[in-house]
């Protein structure tokens, strides 16, 4: 211990001045001359003489201490040696700062980095060469709750903060720019200065309540924000140039292309926590500031159907805040206007539209801008809104809904009956035709008016079941458990009665076959001779949109025995219940047995309906029937008589005399027994053209009917649970719980609460309040 | 004899006490009782009844202007069940509650109310409310629309209205009876004849009708009515109409 080695010998452990002379050129070996080597037993001498100091101090504390005098010399030189080293180090550090004016750009980097690392390799040093005014001086100051008192490696770093730093940083950020720069435009640059640079300004941050914690505040203030800036300038002035050179499509590439090269720059030599800043701002100045601009090549990419490039413009739009909102509106209108001009175009095909034509024509443009949203969209949820709202519209309202929203359903619901029908089945397989029925219910989705296409779908499913003509009961079950999903078990309840009742009478025919055979036994007759082979279909009143024939009607005798033979049979099985025969919907098939097939010795069939063969039967007795007798014979009114005359005399079958006379009375019919018709079987059964039209005219009558009972009845649900509310509040609930159905007008609704008010079901309350009176 | 008579009029007290009228004296209440049986036509099979005969007969002794407005007044006070109809207890009720016990002092009051109902709104909208009554026969629950009309033309035109609903740009009696003629063609209901009252003094505050929109609760009459105004007095163009796209 008592060896000075070269250093000479040792201060008075209570001598200041003599201790720091002592020390000095130690800590200048370490500062600038670590390279040479410091040989061991100097630096022990060093730290002996501090540790003396230190001590020193402390005994002679002690007995201040003890004698009542707290505040002892310890205090004091210790401050003095502290602050002489303070005045070192800023007089070393003064001299790095001016010798690196003589640097710029990538040297100085250089320079400043090695005299950073020196500086803290010499810091670390020295803190351990003065642990014991660390752990006494120091410690106790800071007990004290001194302010601006540093363990000695902090004090480095304040003092490089004071004394190098706050003079050379803004050069550095410099050099440090430009090099980033440089990097941005190609160039290859050494990485590692930048990421050196960023470890020291970060060094810098000291908590100045723990300056044992590092905060980010320097690093912030001179790194960061100057990065950023430079950063935003650069793409600022480059975004501007590229978009006047080149097209927005270009400038998208480019756009997306510097987003993920600076998101690759952060992990190669930047702070990680700088990702988020400097992605606000480069898509600020990318994208933002060039938000105009982008939008408005939106449309031009829609016209065009650029998907990729819709897909960028997403992307690119999606990353800054409110960025899609105006692409979803436009989105929206154009989509809206594609579904208008789809329909115009089949429109001028003129009035009478094809279901299917019209039907391909809505999905063709949902369905492509569906695939849009999905692929370009990101199916993003709001776009997929979008594309709802908008195809609600051109669904609703289009050119053909002109007239009336009752359009789309009624087509839709007719041409949903063409797939179903037999005759469509050869052309669509099973698979084919499921899919088929999920691109209706896209359709149907967007219908406003869902209670029209429900009863155009219910009377031409009754048509098909009575008729036979139904293709597949899958297909037919599948569509009602879709309907049924998409709008409640209500909604399906009669079509899916209907379909049971059909099923029922499968089993019911069987049955009576049976029945029948036995009976004909015992009678004694035989089959073939005196019955009819005869179906009966058995329909619940109510389920059906059927309705009782509007004419009187006297069945020929032919056909009387065996249809009583089957009420005999059903009444014993269901007594009590009322069978009404919907005689106009009955129909059977004929063999005219006094014409043949040309070439041929086969008589012709005809296919004809119930009345039709009343008519005919008749020709069976007479060779010649009146006008007269026809009536008086099946009595049947004028309305149903004459259009199916008409028919035997177009077809042929009958002839009028005198030839081309009106149906009235007066004129006579004969049987034309050179009647040769082309096939084997021919219709006659067709619906004339006006009765077609009737129905669908009584279905929208029936429409309005049911949709007042249905909005009353809403009401007043909505009314016996309320008791009272405001009117307008009503009415607002009142199309919340019908518009599942169809959209409600206002003044209906308020015609329903004028007629339930007449009704003495509501009354009106002070300040535009409606009661309900139970 | 006099024990049925004595019976008679005990019952015809009770009535008025059981309306809960303090004012009524028993004495004022025989003396209008007596009153009552001068116009009673059948004294017999309706004792508390008096029919139109005496009605009509009754009102021209008191000064009341069969066709006037006063005389809806009067038979709102005695509470009439149906026009010129009118019953004891009624009778009782409503002319003590005023202290007119004589016909001079209900023929002074007729006089008086002909000075003050054309400045007393809410005995109007009383008497107004009250017609609905006199006016529907039977058990029906509307007015028929040619009664509903003179009713109208009375309350709302009369010299003693206290609700003359015209303005010098806008007659709004004549166009809602106009209306009501070539466009509604229905019956009233009562809802329809309060809410008319309510329409009409707010027309009067604006005759722009301003304060009309299609989701207040008006009933449909009325939104029609002021459509058509709009279209078929006032040349307005509806405004949906001229929105319209394609």
């Amino acid at each position: 211990m008592a060896s000075g080695g070269p250093m000479g010998p040792m201060p008075a452990k209570d001598d200041v001045r003599a201790t720091w002379k002592y020390i000095e050129p130690g800590v200048d070996k370490i500062m600038s001359g670590l390279r040479d080597g410091m040989d061991m037993g100097m630096y022990m001498a060093l730290y002996t003489v501090i540790h003396n100091f230190c001590t020193a101090q402390k005994a002679l504390g002690g007995s201040h201490f003890q004698a009542n005098n707290s505040r002892g010399g310890a205090h004091l030189l210790g401050e003095d040696l502290y602050h002489l080293l303070i005045q070192y180090l800023r007089k070393h550090l003064q001299e790095i700062q001016k010798k690196s004016k003589e640097h710029s750009d990538e040297a100085l980097l250089v320079y400043y980095i090695k005299q950073w690392q020196r500086f803290t390799t010499a810091g670390e040093l020295n803190n351990h060469l003065f642990r014991y005014l660390n752990r006494h001086w120091v410690k106790r100051e800071l007990d004290e709750g001194k302010k601006h008192i540093y363990d000695i490696y902090t004090l480095h770093l304040v003092r490089w903060k004071e004394d190098m730093f706050a003079a050379t940083h803004q050069n550095v950020m410099n050099a440090v720019l430009k090099l980033v720069e440089k990097q941005r435009n190609g160039e290859t640059i050494e990485q590692s200065h930048i990421k050196s640079v960023v470890d020291s300004f970060v060094s810098l941050g000291l908590d100045e309540t723990d300056y044992q914690k590092n905060n980010l505040d320097v690093y912030k203030e001179y790194f960061e924000r100057p990065f950023l800036a430079a950063t935003a300038e650069y793409y600022k002035n480059e975004s501007k140039q590229f978009l006047a050179e080149n097209s927005v499509v270009d400038y998208m590439k480019k756009a997306e292309a510097r987003l993920e090269e600076e998101k690759q720059r952060v992990p190669l030599y930047l702070l990680e926590e700088i990702m988020g800043p400097l992605m606000r701002e480069c898509e600020r100045v990318l994208i933002k500031d060039h938000s105009q601009a982008l939008r408005e090549e939106f449309q031009i990419l829609l016209d065009n159907d650029k998907q990729e490039d819709l897909g960028r413009m997403y992307k690119l739009l999606a990353r800054i805040p409110e960025g899609l909102d105006p692409l979803r509106t436009r989105f929206e209108t154009h989509v809206r206007k594609a579904g208008l001009a789809a329909v115009e175009k089949v429109a001028q095909e003129g009035e009478n539209v094809e279901p299917r034509t019209y039907v391909h024509a809505l999905l063709d443009v949902h369905e492509k801008y569906q695939d849009l949203v999905n692929f370009a969209f990101n199916g993003e949820s709001e776009f997929v809104r979008s594309l709802d709202n908008a195809c609600r519209e051109f669904v609703n309202r289009n050119k053909l809904c002109r007239s009336g929203s009752n359009k789309s359903p009624e087509l839709l619901s007719k041409y949903t009956d063409t797939l179903m029908k037999k005759s469509n089945a050869k052309m669509t397989e099973e698979d084919d035709l499921e899919n088929l029925l999920v691109q209706i219910m896209t359709i149907f989705k967007y219908i406003e008016d869902k209670d029209v296409f429900q009863k155009f779908y219910s009377r031409a499913l009754a048509k098909r079941l009575v008729q036979t003509t139904s293709a597949s009961d899958d297909a037919e079950t599948s569509m009602i458990s879709k309907l049924k999903e998409a709008c409640g078990f209500e909604y399906t309840n009669k079509l899916q009665r209907m379909f049971q009742d059909i099923q029922t009478s499968k089993d019911m025919n069987i049955s009576y076959k049976e029945h029948q055979h036995k009976m004909l036994e015992d009678e004694g007759v035989s089959e073939r001779k005196g019955a009819i082979d005869a179906t009966y279909q058995i329909l619940g009143t109510g389920f059906w949109p059927l309705n009782p024939p509007t004419t009187p009607f006297t069945p020929p005798q032919q056909i009387v025995d065996t249809y009583n033979r089957f009420i005999f049979f059903y009444n014993q099985k269901h007594s009590g219940r009322k069978l009404t025969w919907l005689w106009h919907l009955c129909k059977g098939e004929m063999r005219m047995n006094c014409a043949k097939m040309p070439n041929s010795k086969v008589s012709p069939t005809l296919q004809v309906s119930t009345f039709q063969m009343a008519v005919l039967l008749l020709f069976n007795d007479s060779e010649t029937v009146s006008y007269d007798e026809m009536v008086e014979a099946t009595n049947l009114n004028k309305e149903w008589l004459d259009p199916n005359i008409a028919m035997f005399i177009k077809s042929r079958v009958l002839i009028a005399e005198p030839e081309g006379a009106k149906p009235n009375p007066g004129t006579v019919y004969k049987v034309n027994t050179a009647y040769r018709p082309k096939k084997l079987k021919t219709n006659l059964n067709i619906s004339v053209q006006s009765v077609q039209k009737q129905e669908a005219e009584d279905t929208h009558k029936t429409i309005e009917e049911d949709r007042k009972l249905l909005l009353q009845s809403a009401i007043v649900r909505i009314m016996k649970s309320r008791k009272k509310m405001k009117h307008q509040q009503l009415v607002s609930e009142t199309i919340q719980q019908v518009k599942n159905r169809f959209q409600p007008k206002v003044p209906d609704i308020k015609k329903c609460i004028d007629i339930l008010l007449e009704k003495e079901y509501l009354e009106r309350l002070e300040g535009e309040e409606i009661g309900y009176l139970a | 004899y006099l024990k049925s008579e004595n019976w008679d009029e005990q019952r015809a007290l009770n009535a008025y006490f059981s309306g809960g009228n303090a004012n009524a004296t028993p004495r004022s209440a025989s003396g209008l009782k007596k009153i009552f049986e001068k116009y009673r036509e059948d004294a017999k099979n309706s004792p508390e009844t008096v029919g139109v005969e005496g009605t009509m007969q009754y009102l021209q002794d008191i000064g009341s202007d069969i066709e006037g407005l006063e005389t809806l007044a009067v038979l709102e006070i005695v509470q009439a069940p149906a026009m010129g109809e009118m019953t004891l207890a009624g009778f009782v009720n409503g002319w003590s509650a005023l202290n007119c016990d004589t016909l001079d002092k209900q023929r002074a009051h007729i006089q008086n109310l002909k000075q003050t109902l054309p400045s007393q709104p809410d005995t109007f909208s009383k008497i107004y409310t009250y017609t609905f009554q006199l006016a529907i026969t039977g058990q029906q629950r509307a007015i028929p629309l040619e009664a509903a009309v003179a009713y109208w033309e009375l309350l709302f035109t009369s010299p003693l209205s206290a609700l003359k609903w015209s303005t010098p740009s806008s007659p709004f009696i004549t166009w809602w009876i106009e209306f009501l003629n070539t466009v509604w063609k229905r019956s009233i209901n009562k809802d329809i004849w309060g809410q008319t009252l309510k329409f009409a003094k707010l027309t009067l505050q604006d005759e722009r009708l301003g304060f009309w929109s299609e989701e207040s609760s008006w009933p449909s009459v009325i939104d029609e009515f002021v459509e058509w105004v709009k279209k078929e007095k006032r040349g307005e163009v509806a405004e949906q109409e001229a929105s319209e796209e394609y």
